[in-house]
């Protein structure tokens, strides 16, 4: 569908200047005698060296800190205690480097080692959330420190962040911990997720999930896996990695920072760095959890519903969760137990070292029936065969089953208790709307995966100054998904309908995902600065083979099998995309304060049109560490860095939009026929986003206080847009094309502070806050494109809007119809009143938060004792809760739809779209996180043959603090935090299990 | 930062000449790996297909026979959505659902969007209805078949004449269905939107191509396409008040003739969706007017209505099922001799249409009708076709032509009627033309 030729142009141009560069560099070590040059380090006498990593604040011991033998690679990682030790370190002076996350970096350390000696060098290292030294992976060839990045980089220390947090999976950890990136909210039942919005979402049609990479291979980002049950499929495959295996994160946010991932990388990258061993004896570490999930105050919190008692034939109300009892004596609602245990040995040689862990959780949700099960086993390695050769290997299985609390439409519990009604009190439901939640509990809906994810990265250093490294990769995901109605009970069988003879939907989906990635890179001085050329290919395949059976009319109730039933059916389907692209980075430093950086990347890709053969994206960035200048001298300042980047990147259109095709199904006496699938376009190519992000690191008293602020413009052009097929075309569905142009900006602002210090008590302050907006600025000159009843995306305004019709006045006639209705007239008529027949919609709210940000706050307490509370808060959003939406019009179950006293309440009721009466400002604060850890001191654990102890107990989801808006035409919310998870931008929810509360007592222990 | 030694000018001289080298050696490596890329670039981005059909693997004559099914096949599945979506415009159901979609579309509310959906893929509940699209596509795929056909020959395709018979019948019972229904619509995305008229007489085209095309072939699936078509060219010709040439094609199709749309359990997309949607999912209800229907006191055979005694899927409505369609499989008639009967009376009045309508009842044992003044035979064709052809998509062009008022007032959910009467033509067909 695409070929390779115009890479030529972009390797031919990498080739020469990683030629010319050679020469220069030779020219330049000839004339700087004297001048930087390769260590000059034996080959044939070799020490060791040693020692052990404290906190500069507490002592304690540190543990995975990076150690290296610079212009080597020899190095390795602190253990438990802090210890590390690196034998065949060549006789001589060499210089010794270390690095770790959220520690400021000390100077390189000159050290001479002697031949079959131990030379023990100890280090402490201070705390410093803004170090410029830190190793970033993700977004540069190869790594390379924070001071040399022209963009923001977000590196979260998740080992630290878990010894906290209650999470039970990845995208609970990383919550909002991150400037600028959102969990977007989930279901209440364990074992679902969501998606992940960096910067907000701004495009038009396609995913706005940002890439994410474990290790250096691309896997499977699907935020909406799983059975297709109401409200979607909801398990998030990022879910399926153990938070304890994952040492640390880092998140480039656009364009601007992503451009080396070329397609498919504008919504920005999220990189997970799993655990490595450590040199030194083998360390034990086991983790065990225990906790609890529950609906906090369920039933206060739950809205009455209202209608007429045929009892009594007056409108009554009641609260089904004190109905449900009443009638049973039984909870609807029970608080599910949750058991976690995590092991992990760890330990090698400095030419061996190993990570190998296994976890097992078994979490119960809000229903019984509604659990989780997930094992995994995870094996790392790292090998070190000689000086300049070294070899990762990160291999993981996961084996995860979840079943769900919610089915098919009508067989959730959450809607049998929002929509019903005491007109249903002597009906077959008592009370409840569809069936009783008995019937819910019947229904099978669950997910399982067997999951592997690994790699392999191999380093080779043949010179001093020229690196290369090979990563290859595959993460290979085989989902089976259920929705079985086994045939019920005769008195349940009112209740299901067509599923009354029982009914079975069975899904495989077989996802992989395989990363080849090639870069190679020089460095060398030239006319005083270091200059750093890199050049790299990277392939990228994704296969997904779904295949779904489905089964009707079960002779019994045991039978459940597809096979066991009457009628059956079956499909499958393949989609497969590829990607393959080139860059070359030219990168100059100066003196370790100033850098410069370009690059360009070349991307084909399997979803291009055939007329559209490769997409180029160029970068370009620079940096200015102005505190190490010697003239800087600002009082409380010490740390000053000056960022910019412009960098471009793309988002690929879907696997076969480019193409015309006709779908394959069966005709009139089972012969096999072919229908209209979709429009093709030729000339399909990827949208582009350029993106300019300004910023600021700064730190106050030697980093006491440290700020971050990065501010960002965006700009897609090609904006892919799913222009409607004109029916008469013959085709359905839409045609795809890069008409689209959509503005996006925002400002992020991160303060981290030390307000207190102190042996007895300290007290550490961290505050994100981030802004997100956007704009359509073109749709090629295509009407409004409409999304769904209420949303729309229209020129000069957000992307997904919501967009109705607003009454402003509204009269009663005497039968109590509602009549004179008059509505906005919309900006044309200046807002002025219309009648409501005539009213254009009008503009209501844009479906993403457009701030968002959180607070943390942790104390410790004679060092050992940690206390922790984490805030985060959203707004700017409007969102529509479709339950009410139902409650007020369809059901009328609401008390104002039962009073009947607003005349303006009425003539929304006769509107189409109804949605207002169920939009609300979205905005929230939630307490997230209340957690308390102990660190068990030494002398205590080590009396029971441990190195380490810590316990810690830890509250999720504790409750709200304050809600924009708290009812819609006087019925209350139950939560502001809800959204259909599956969804890119929808901002109507409905059924949904409202988030849960969980508290998690976490045991670990080092051995 | 690669730490810096002193070093003597010799030594540097050496390092300069190693660094050219291996600065050389690795230039040369990459372009050796760049270009074993390249050269494997012209085919490392293909992906394959299997599960899907390109537009120009159509062109091959040994298709043929898969062109008409798929002409076929799509009609079909859109006349099954007209039957049922029709039947909730026009009353013959009401709605029994939650779906905010439901609502509108039975209320005829004069700002729904709609109609634009796809057929059925899922057993799950209904979405978008779906009238204009499938409508559109069977309209393509029959029109696009003929074509195709026309461009092959004899030589390259066995029973070629039958083939193109068949595909021109669905073409013109898909011209006919939006005819009906429609006030105006598009036959072509580039050309304007057309008149009621214009479409029924495209309409008549296409059946007279089956008709003829079929006369000059033999056999029983030749001749059950040739009466399919006598029925369908009356049809639309009664439509267009062209009632003498109506009734001439209506007297020539033989008693008892029936020629079905066909649906199967093979695929949810092969489902009755009348069945479907009414008797398994409960989001309609059969409306009050056919409920308990009698002539002269028996039981209208016509008209199978049962009481569910429950409410349907809105847990609010009385659910009553249709039986005229007892499965998930059963056919749906699409040409029938009932219906030429029906016609000839239309067409012809007075005691030939009396006689028409009593050789119908008699065929469902029902007691004869005693005939009248015009208007009453009028009255009483009216009544017989609303029962005859309850549930086969013929009720909303017979309130458009005959002027039988629409539902007013508010429904059962209190949900005003609006005062669309033709169906909507959906937003994604004259948005864009402005």
């Amino acid at each position: 569908m695409s070929n390779c030729t115009p890479f030529v142009a972009t390797l031919v141009l990498a080739i020469q200047f990683q030629a010319a560069l050679g020469a220069s560099q030779a020219l330049s070590a000839t004339s700087t005698a004297g001048g930087p040059a390769p260590p000059a380090v034996s080959r044939v006498f070799a020490g060791t060296v040693a020692g052990k990593v404290t906190d500069e604040r507490t002592g304690e011991a540190i543990v995975g800190v990076h150690v290296s033998v610079v212009g080597t690679a020899l190095a390795t990682v602190t253990d438990a205690n802090g210890q590390y030790r690196i034998t065949g370190v060549a006789a001589g002076n060499v210089m010794l480097r270390l690095r770790r996350i959220g520690y400021q970096a000390p100077p390189d350390r000159p050290i001479t080692v002697v031949d079959n000696g131990t030379v023990t060098v100890d280090f402490t290292l201070a705390m410093a959330p803004l170090s410029l030294d830190a190793l970033v992976v993700t977004g540069t060839p190869g790594g390379t420190q924070v001071r040399a990045i022209g963009n923001a980089v977000d590196r979260l220390d998740m080992a630290a962040a878990a010894e906290l947090s209650p999470a039970v999976n990845v995208q609970q950890l990383l919550g909002q911990r991150s400037t600028g990136v959102i969990s977007l909210p989930n279901s209440g039942m364990v074992g679902t997720g969501s998606a992940i919005r960096i910067r907000g979402a701004v495009s038009l049609s396609l995913t706005s999930q940002p890439l994410i990479y474990v290790d250096g291979v691309r896997v499977d980002n699907n935020p909406s896996a799983g059975p297709n049950i109401r409200q979607g499929r909801q398990a998030s495959r990022l879910n399926d990695f153990d938070p304890e295996d994952i040492e640390s994160m880092e998140i480039i946010k656009g364009p601007a920072a992503a451009t080396l991932y070329g397609t498919e990388a504008s919504n920005g990258v999220i990189q997970i760095i799993t655990k490595r061993g450590k040199s030194g004896k083998p360390e034990l570490s086991v983790t065990a959890r225990e906790g609890r999930n529950w609906l906090n105050n369920a039933e206060q919190r739950l809205r009455y519903v209202y209608g007429v008692n045929p009892n009594t034939q007056q409108v009554d109300s009641v609260n089904l969760i004190a109905h449900w009892r009443s009638l049973t004596g039984e909870e609807i609602f029970t608080t599910g137990a949750m058991h976690g245990v995590d092991a992990s040995l760890s330990g090698g040689t400095d030419a061996v070292r190993y990570y190998v862990s296994g976890d097992y959780l078994d979490n119960t949700g809000l229903v019984d029936y509604n659990w989780q099960k997930n094992a995994g086993l995870r094996a790392n390695m790292s090998l070190l065969p000689s000086s300049n050769w070294s070899v990762n290997v990160t291999t993981a299985f996961a084996r995860n089953e979840t079943r769900f609390a919610q089915a098919a439409d009508q067989f959730g519990v959450w809607e049998m208790l929002v929509y019903g009604s005491p007109a249903l009190f002597n009906s077959a439901t008592q009370g409840f709307r569809y069936a009783n939640p008995t019937v819910a509990s019947q229904v099978d809906s669950r997910s399982k995966i067997n999951r592997f994810t690994g790699g392999v990265e191999i380093k080779h250093e043949p010179l001093p100054w020229l690196t290369h490294q090979l990563k290859a990769g595959a993460d290979i995901g085989m989902t089976t998904n259920q929705i079985l109605f086994a045939r019920p009970a005769a008195e349940y069988a009112t209740f299901y309908g067509a599923r009354s003879v029982g009914e079975k939907t069975l899904e495989q989906v077989n996802a992989n995902y395989t990363t080849l990635d090639y870069a190679i890179t020089a460095k060398a001085p030239l006319f005083g600065f270091e200059t750093s050329t890199s050049v790299g290919a990277q392939y990228y395949r994704k296969q997904t083979t779904f295949t779904s059976e489905f089964g009707r009319n079960f002779p019994t109730a045991d039978v459940t099998t597809i096979g066991g039933a009457a009628t059956t059916q079956a499909g499958e389907d393949y989609v497969e995309n590829k990607t393959l692209g080139f860059y070359v980075q030219e990168q100059l430093g100066w003196k370790d304060r100033l850098y410069l950086t370009a690059a360009l990347r070349g991307d084909g890709n399997s979803a291009f049109g055939r007329d559209f053969k490769a997409a180029y994206y160029p970068k370009f960035s620079a940096t200015w560490v102005l505190s190490d200048e010697p003239f800087f001298n600002v009082g409380a300042v010490n740390t000053v860095r000056l960022r910019g980047a412009w960098g471009q990147a793309g988002q690929q259109p879907d696997a076969y939009d480019a193409v015309t095709l006709y779908a394959p199904s069966t005709g009139p006496g089972d012969s096999p026929i072919v229908t209209p699938g979709s429009l093709g376009n030729p000339t399909l190519k990827p949208e582009r986003s350029t993106e300019l992000e300004l910023g600021i690191d700064l730190g106050f008293w030697n980093d006491r206080v440290t700020a971050t602020y990065t501010r960002y413009d965006r700009r897609t052009r090609d904006a892919i847009v799913r222009q409607p097929v004109l029916p008469s075309e013959g085709f359905p569905g839409v045609r795809v094309v890069n008409l689209g142009e959509v503005k996006a900006w925002g400002n992020e602002l991160s303060v981290n502070a030390r307000v207190l210090e102190g042996n007895t008590l300290s007290w550490d302050l961290g505050v994100n806050y981030a802004t997100a907006k956007n704009r359509i600025e073109s749709l090629g000159g295509l009407p409004p494109i409409v999304l769904s009843a209420s949303q729309e995306h229209r020129v000069g305004y957000p992307v997904g809007g919501s967009w109705s019709q607003k009454v402003l006045s509204a009269s009663f006639t005497p039968t109590g119809a509602p009549t004179n209705a008059m509505c906005d007239g919309g900006v044309e008529a200046n807002h002025a009143p219309v009648p409501c027949a005539d009213a254009p919609k009008v503009y209501w709210g844009q479906p993403t938060p457009t701030w968002q940000g959180s607070v943390i706050n942790t104390f410790t307490v004679m060092r050992n004792l940690r206390l922790s509370a984490l805030v985060d808060f959203q707004g700017g959003m409007l969102y529509e809760d479709g339950e009410i939406q139902a409650g007020h019009q369809n059901f009328r179950n609401t008390a104002q739809s039962n009073r009947g006293d607003d005349p303006i309440f009425a003539a929304y009721q006769t509107l189409v779209p109804r949605a207002p009466l169920g939009f609300f400002d979205a905005g929230f604060a939630k307490l997230r996180e209340l957690s308390v850890s102990y660190t068990v001191p030494s002398s205590v654990v080590r009396r029971f043959g441990m190195q380490r102890a810590s316990i810690s107990g830890a509250w999720r989801n504790v409750g709200l603090v304050w809600q924009a808006q708290d009812q819609i035409w006087g019925t209350k919310l139950f939560d502001s935090e809800m959204r259909t998870p599956g969804s890119e931008l929808g901002s109507r929810y409905q059924t949904m299990i409202p988030p849960a509360s969980q508290v998690v007592f976490t045991l670990r222990t080092s051995f | 930062m690669i730490p810096t030694l002193s070093t003597a000018s010799g030594e540097t001289a050496a390092m300069t000449h190693r660094i050219r080298s291996a600065r050389r050696g690795a230039a040369a490596a990459a372009l050796m790996l760049s270009t074993q890329l390249l050269a494997a670039c012209g085919g490392i981005l293909d992906v394959d297909l299997p599960g899907r059909v390109r537009e120009e693997s159509l062109d091959n004559p040994v298709l043929a026979p898969t062109l008409v099914n798929s002409a076929q096949a799509d009609f079909e599945c859109a006349y099954g959505e007209f039957v049922y979506s029709t039947g909730a415009w026009a009353n013959e159901f009401l709605n029994s659902s939650g779906g905010a979609e439901v609502i509108g579309w039975g209320a005829r509310l004069p700002n729904y969007e709609s109609g634009n959906g796809t057929c059925q893929t899922t057993t799950s509940t209904r979405g978008a209805f779906a009238v204009y699209l499938p409508l559109q596509i069977a309209r393509s795929q029959a029109d696009g078949a003929i074509a195709r056909l026309e461009g092959f020959t004899d030589a390259q395709v066995a029973n070629r004449a039958l083939l193109i018979a068949t595909a021109a019948l669905y073409s013109g019972f898909t011209h006919a269905l939006l005819g009906e229904a429609y006030c105006e619509m598009a036959l072509s995305p580039t050309e304007p939107l057309v008149s009621r008229t214009q479409v029924l007489t495209r309409a008549e085209e296409r059946f007279t191509k089956a008709i003829e095309t079929a006369t000059s072939v033999t056999g029983a699936n030749a001749t059950n396409v040739l009466n399919a078509a006598r029925v369908g060219r009356a049809r639309v010709r009664l439509g267009l008040n062209r009632l003498t040439e109506a009734a001439t094609d209506a007297a020539l199709v033989p008693a008892n003739f029936v020629y079905n749309a066909t649906y199967s359990g093979a695929t949810f997309r092969r489902n009755n969706p009348v069945f479907l949607v009414n008797n398994a999912n409960f989001h309609l209800s059969v409306a009050p007017e056919y409920r308990g229907l009698t002539v002269d006191g028996t039981a209208d055979p016509r008209v199978p209505v049962t009481n569910a005694n429950r409410q349907g899927q809105d847990a609010l409505t009385p659910l009553w099922l249709q039986g005229k369609y007892t499965a998930i499989t059963s056919p749906i008639p699409l040409a029938t001799w009932d219906e030429a009967q029906l016609i000839l009376a239309e067409a012809r009045g007075g005691q030939e249409a009396v006689d028409a309508i009593n050789r119908i009842r008699a065929r469902y044992s029902l007691p004869a009708f005693g005939g009248g003044d015009a208007e009453t035979i009028r009255a009483q064709i009216i009544e017989e076709r609303r029962r005859t052809l309850f549930l086969t998509g013929h009720r909303v062009g017979d309130q458009l032509r005959y002027g039988i008022p629409f539902a007013t007032g508010t429904n059962q959910k209190g949900v005003a009627y609006g005062v669309a009467t033709c169906l909507p033509l959906p937003p994604a067909e004259s948005d864009a033309r402005g």
